[in-house]
Order: C-alpha cells, then structure tokens, then sequence
C-alpha cells in the first residue's frame, strides 16, 4: 500500500487510482471504483447487487463474501456531488443532505438501465436485488426507520433489517494520522471493506493534533475539510465508523480537551443536539452545521475559530 | 487609510490620517467608494481588502479592553458574534448567521410600524422566545392583537432577545457590547448581566489592528 495525497495504490491488482473522495466513485468491496469503470453495475449478471447503508455487522458482511454479492455503498455512491433533485417530491427541502443523499442514490442506480429514474423505480424494476439497512437502536440516527420503510413499501425493494452490536473497537489509526481530512473521511469508509476483505489493516502513524473534527462525515459538502490542516483529529461517529462499532455511544461521546475542536452536524441531524451540547462542555469547542454547500459564513466562522486558536 | 465596517444596514467609516469617523446607510455609499481595508457581510463590494469580522472583533477585544478575561458581543441588524478571551487566550468565539438572524432589523423594523420610542419603555420581566426577528414579530403581533399594548409587547421581544443573546455568549457576569442595537437603551437594560458599552467603531479597532499588521509584515 502506497498513500499521499491525492494518490492510492489498491492493493488487489495493483492498479494505481488517483483516489479523492469528491471523485465519481464507487465504493464496493473491490475498493474504490472510479467513474469509468463502473460498468460492473451495468450487468451484475446472476451476481446478487446488494445495497447497503450503514456498517453492517460482520456476520452479514461475511455471508455477503461468501455469496460473492457485488455490494454498493448507498452512503458513499457518487460521493462527490450531491444530486438531490430525485427526491424534491418525496423528502422536504429542510432535511439531512445525507438521507437525501442515499434517497437519490437508490434512485440514481436505475439510470445505468437508462430507464426513466422514477417510473423504474415505482414499477419495481429497480436493479437493486436487496438493501440492506442497518438500523441499530443506538447509531446514526432514528431517520433510518423511515428510510427502512420506504425503501420496502414505495420502492418495493428486498430490504434486511440489521442491528450492529459490535462492540470490539479495531483502532482509530486513520482518524489521529496525518493524512489530509479529506482523505481521512473516504479511507475509514474503505477500512470497513478492507477488514471484511481481511486484508491488512491500513495503521497509518500517529501525528500530534492541532485540532480536531467531531461529527458524521460532512456529507453535504466534503470540501470544508480543506479548511483543516492534515493534523486534524476525529472523534465522533466518524471514529466509530474506523473502529467498526457504529453504535458504540461511549466512544462518540469521547472527546480532547486539550485540542481546539469542531463540532460538526448535518443541518437538521438529530446529532445537532449532541454535538452542540458537547461544544459546550468543551474547554475550546465550536460548534457549526452545514446543509448542502458551505455558505460564506461558515467558512467564515470556522477559519476565525482555527485562526484565533492559532490551528492555521 | 480608509477603513471600513459595511454591516447590512449601516456603513462605518474612519480614516485612519485626520481620525474622522463617518456613519452612513449602506445603500448611500457612492458605488465608487473603496476602502483600503475593510470587514462585515458588505464588504467585499466596497474594499480592497477585507478581515474576517469574528477576527477583527477579537482584535478590537484586545486592543480596546483593559481586562485581561472578557466577552464581547457584536449585535448588528443581520447577526450577532461573539468572543471570549480568558487570561489574554482566545477561548470561545460563534457567529449566528442563519437561524435567530434578523434581529436587530426586526427591533428596528417593529419599533418604526409600531410608532415605538424604545427610550422611554421600562424593561419587561415577561419575555418572548423566538428564534429569528421574523418568528418574533409574529408574536409581538399575537400579542398586540390579544390586547398587550405594542410598547409591552416589543419590550417583552426584547428582553427575548437579550436572554437568548446572554445564552449564546454564554452566560458571562458581564458582557461588553457593541455592534447597532447598543444604541437602543431598553435593550441594554434589558440585558440580564453587567453591561460595558464599546461605540459603534469598535469593529474598524480591529480592523486598524490588522491592518497595521499587514503593513509591518
Ligand atoms: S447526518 Fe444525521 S440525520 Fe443524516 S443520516 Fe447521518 S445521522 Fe442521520
């Protein structure tokens, strides 16, 4: 494995991909697959495709192995830009970007079949075989519920209700290295296929922190991490993401007082609660939102906090 | 030098060489106009260089303030920003631009169609949360329409406002104030803590600061 920025070796045949998380990707258990060579969704073949949203636990994602089932990430799918418009006449316009996002992502999958987004969709000709949807009492967020039940009754799609109990926290090596953020946020969502793939795991060395990133990934717009310097911790569900425990409260809650640190939600995530109150509690903790794209003040308001606390 | 604060509503000028200082409303400033250095939510249409206003607020924090521990508060129409130093260290800044925006503007705006002199209203304990000037208009209307006279009823936003305004700058002993709306008595006195005033310059102190900086950089 080679690593620097912009750049990723996969380690299964080699080839070199010039690996961004703003990048059409995407992301399946063959790691990262770029644009062009996605024509594997094209024709799944007798393969089953299965959907998948969340971190499943392990069991579930062995038995995928095993079945040799062409997995797609409904989170990270087309991760670089957020298309929303699909789903302007099912989700209100104030609600999570990311919900949003895995909506249109469910939708977007049809247009391989170059079908009619909608209408594919509805008619149950979805190419989708299955989503599988991990729904674990203490995760990401209640939303999943309603997410659950229209992807089985209005999209008529196979769906698996799984829960995560895991509770063995494999690291967080990626989240306190010194890898630029934004590639911090697309390696934790690799790591998870890459432990179900056995492979190595990807330690990369520790680097002392100037400040840190609490929160989900931001999904609504990957591009405020480039306001971090590389030595930007994370904490949050992120982490717990890396440690493969999504539902492992006690850890998202964690965080370094000693390190100025962002605390970060998805505009209208039910995580804007926690991350505020825990802003608070913090000895140099901020707390920001974001929708879809960075508005000028928050830009603003983040680069006074990192400034002031002399971060950059 | 020419420096410049262009908030929403109102422009506030000095020049740096004779000291004079200028207020004007935004939409007066010839198109022509061109600061050297400037900050707020206008600026980039009328300077050639501009400060971030949470950094040009902690900037003026230190230059103009004795105390060595303070929270300054900046209320202007649009938003409100604040800092907090402790032992001369930057703590804690935020800046609400979105949600509990306005309002200043909604003060300014209900007090005119109201035909309000905010001088000579008395502090109210009873108050009315609301998230944004928008939703507090609303409610000063209800209660108008219930039968509270107007000057109650702004008076009640106001006091709203000022608790929320000591909430988000977390609850400090005592606040030292700048920004438009410190120019409006009742709402100074309706603040629940020990007030300073800082004139309505305090901004381009930082951003002098900053610019002499730049200079010697
Ligand atoms: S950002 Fe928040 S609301 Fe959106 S999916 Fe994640 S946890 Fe749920």
């Amino acid at each position: 494995m080679e690593q620097s920025r912009g750049v990723y070796k996969l380690e299964n045949g080699g080839n070199e991909n010039n690996y961004n998380p703003m990048q059409d990707m995407v992301l399946t258990r063959h790691g990262f697959v770029r644009g062009k060579e996605q024509s594997f969704l094209k024709n799944p073949k007798d393969k089953p495709f299965i959907g998948i949203i969340g971190v499943p636990p392990k069991e579930v994602m062995e038995e995928l192995i095993k079945e040799d089932a062409v997995i797609l990430s409904l989170d990270m799918y087309k991760v670089d830009r957020l298309i929303t418009e699909p789903t302007d006449n099912i989700l209100p316009k104030a609600y999570c970007a990311q919900i949003k996002r895995i909506i249109a992502n469910i939708l977007s999958v049809t247009d391989f079949w170059n079908e009619d987004v909608m209408d594919s969709v509805l008619v149950g000709r979805n190419p989708i075989s299955e989503i599988i949807i991990e729904d674990s009492e203490i995760c990401r967020c209640n939303e999943m519920g309603f997410v659950a039940d229209f992807i089985e009754n209005e999209l008529k799609i196979k769906l698996r209700r799984v829960k995560n109990n895991d509770i063995e926290r494999k690291g967080d090596f990626i989240c306190k290295s010194g890898i630029p953020l934004d590639e911090k946020f697309g390696k934790i969502a690799g790591y998870f296929y890459r432990d179900i793939e056995r492979k190595k795991p990807f330690k990369p060395e520790y680097v002392k922190p100037k400040c840190a990133f609490w929160g989900t990934p931001p999904w609504g717009d990957f591009s405020i991490a480039n306001y971090f310097p590389d030595e930007t911790h994370i904490y949050g569900w992120t982490r717990c993401v890396e440690n493969l425990t999504p539902g492992d409260l006690k850890l998202e809650l964690e965080f370094d007082p000693d390190v100025p640190t962002v605390f970060f939600s998805q505009s209208f995530c039910p995580k804007a609660g926690l991350a505020s109150y825990l802003a608070n509690k913090h000895p140099r903790g901020m707390f920001i939102d974001m929708d879809i794209g960075l508005t000028r003040s928050t830009v603003a308001k983040l680069t006074a906090f990192l400034q002031l606390n002399k971060v950059i | 030098m020419i420096l410049l604060d262009a908030g929403t509503t109102y422009a506030k000028i000095l020049d740096t060489e004779t000291d004079e200082r200028t207020v004007k409303r935004v939409s007066d400033l010839e198109k022509t106009f061109r600061a050297d250095v400037g900050t707020g939510h206008n600026i980039n249409r009328f300077a050639n260089r501009s400060v971030n206003e949470i950094i040009a607020l902690a900037n003026a924090g230190k230059s103009l303030i004795k105390d060595n521990s303070f929270t300054l508060l900046d209320i202007g129409s649009r938003d409100a920003k604040y800092v907090v130093f402790e032992n001369g260290s930057f703590i804690h800044s935020d800046w609400n631009t979105e949600c509990g925006a306005f309002t200043g503007q909604a003060i300014e705006i209900l007090g005119n169609y109201l035909n309000i002199d905010y001088s000579k209203i008395e502090p109210q304990k009873e108050f009315i949360t609301a998230t944004c000037g928008l939703l507090g208009m609303g409610h000063v209307f209800d209660l108008v329409a219930a039968g509270v006279e107007p000057e109650i009823a702004a008076a009640r936003l106001i006091k709203g406002v000022c608790i929320s305004m000591y909430r988000f700058a977390r609850k400090p002993k005592k606040i030292y104030l700048t920004g438009g709306l410190v120019r409006n008595r009742l709402f100074v006195e309706s603040m629940p803590c020990e007030t300073v005033i800082l004139d309505r310059f305090t901004l381009l102190e930082g951003v002098k600061e900053y610019a002499l900086n730049m200079n010697g950089a």
